[in-house]
């Protein structure tokens, strides 16, 4: 198990995602944030943008509040006051910079204080988020293998094979699978190297068949080549061979040597004659 | 000896006693202006050009973004001649217009009603930071029920930003 978690594949890269929500305030000014913000874990809030248009009397005195209510707090995670007093109508839109978890921000609100109209109201939430916030959420994750490992230790799941109720039970599997097939693919890959630099080699240094490479000289440059390569005659020049002088052994006396006057006297006979002359023909 | 190298030293001293350093620094612009919305004139009538909406028009809408509070002005000429066009051989007689559109601080709002206007200048004391958009229109009308001869035109809205 622990050589499993630890060839898992680290090849993805996790990239932050940003996004803005739609127009919160469209139908409603009180908005619930859970609606607008996507669920991911580790999301955080990275900017509202605002436009409205206020209509008023110049004189009149009015208040533009834009609110956001703390979760895990008393108050308000996020106030935007735009004072009217004494000012004609006008559009105005604007953006704001924070950045805070998502988890924290509670009811939104857009009201006018005073005197006046609010329309054509625009509220909108820009996000970021990492999904690989939590490795284990995805096996692409940078940090995938790290956390399945700390995972399984903490699980005691090192050297047992996980439960099929277990929530990665799949992953584990999966990994299995993936490195049985793996490995397959490296020894057949061996093989098949193998037996590709043999062909070449064969296929440089055979004459039969290969008339059209022989007579074409680029071909014959690059046989030339190949064949001069020192790593193939190495084999040749490295060779050693014991040297020396073969003695002479065997020593022949001079002897009167007699005919052998049995065979010469067989041999004067036609018939043996005839026989040992047809016997090269059966 | 001791007399040469005593000269040379006091040669070598003076030198150095005199550098000029340079103080360098850099401008950076606190004051930029952007044509959010280019103006199209419209042509309600064979001897007029307008960007009113009501004529087919669209009025151009220049954003200021100011860095620094109460530092600058923003100056806009809206047209009082075409830069391009057929060959006219008529008087035109231009009006035009700059108001405060769409304000990023409320208080923006309050520039309309302090601009300064001459000819076909109108000036905005630009006291708060932030971004303003003003909207340009601008009309044309040609000699008395003479029409306008077929062709292209253009004309130049200026929106200068200008320190105080």
């Amino acid at each position: 198990m622990l050589l499993v978690a630890c060839c898992l594949p680290s090849y993805s890269l996790s990239e932050v995602v940003t996004g803005r929500t739609n127009n919160v305030a469209k139908d409603n000014f009180v908005w619930d944030m859970t609606k607008f913000l996507p669920p991911q874990a580790g999301l955080t809030v990275e900017g509202i943008f605002h436009q409205y248009t206020i209509t008023k009397e110049t004189q009149a005195n009015s208040t533009v509040s834009i609110t956001n209510k703390h979760l895990k707090a008393d108050g308000n995670i996020y106030e935007r006051h735009d004072n009217w007093n004494n000012l004609p109508s006008n559009t105005k839109i604007g953006y704001d910079t924070i950045s805070s978890l998502g988890v924290l921000w509670g009811q939104g609100k857009v009201e006018l204080a005073g005197d006046g109209k609010l329309s054509d109201v625009t509220i909108a939430y820009q996000y970021k988020f990492d999904p690989c916030f939590i490795p284990l959420s995805d096996p692409t994750c940078p940090n995938f293998k790290d956390a399945l490992y700390q995972y399984l230790l903490d699980n005691n799941l090192i050297n047992n094979e996980p439960s099929v109720d277990d929530p990665y039970y799949d992953e584990w599997v999966q990994y299995q699978l993936e490195n049985q097939q793996e490995k397959k693919e490296e020894e057949f890959a061996e093989v098949e190297e193998e037996e590709e630099e043999e062909l070449s080699i064969e296929t440089i240094l055979s004459v039969s068949g290969a008339a059209e490479k022989i007579a074409n000289a680029t071909q014959q440059l690059a046989m030339m080549q190949e064949m001069a390569g020192i790593k193939k005659l190495d084999g040749y020049y490295s060779a050693s061979i014991d040297g020396g002088v073969y003695e002479e052994t065997i020593v022949l006396e001079d002897k009167e040597i007699k005919d052998n006057l049995i065979a010469l006297k067989n041999l004067r006979q036609d018939k043996t004659h005839r026989i040992i002359v047809r016997s090269q023909y059966k | 000896m001791k007399q040469i190298t005593a000269i040379i030293f006091l040669l070598s001293t003076g030198t150095a006693m005199a550098v000029d350093s340079p103080i360098v620094g850099q401008v950076q612009p606190k004051c930029s202006v952007y044509t959010e919305t280019q103006g199209v004139y419209g042509h309600p009538l064979p001897n007029k050009l307008s960007t009113e909406t009501a004529d087919g028009g669209v009025a151009a809408s220049i954003r200021y973004d100011i860095a620094q509070a109460d530092y600058y002005k923003a100056r806009i000429t809206h047209p009082n001649s075409f830069s391009s066009s057929p060959t006219l051989t008529d008087a035109i007689a231009w009006t035009g217009s700059s108001v405060v559109g769409q304000v990023s601080v409320a208080g923006m709002s309050a520039y309309e009603a302090a601009k300064v206007t001459y000819n076909n200048v109108t000036e905005f004391d630009m006291t708060l930071a932030g971004s303003t958009w003003f909207t340009v229109k601008s009309s044309a009308s040609y000699g008395y029920t003479k029409s306008l001869p077929a062709g292209n035109y253009t004309a130049i809205i200026k929106a200068e930003c200008i320190a105080k």
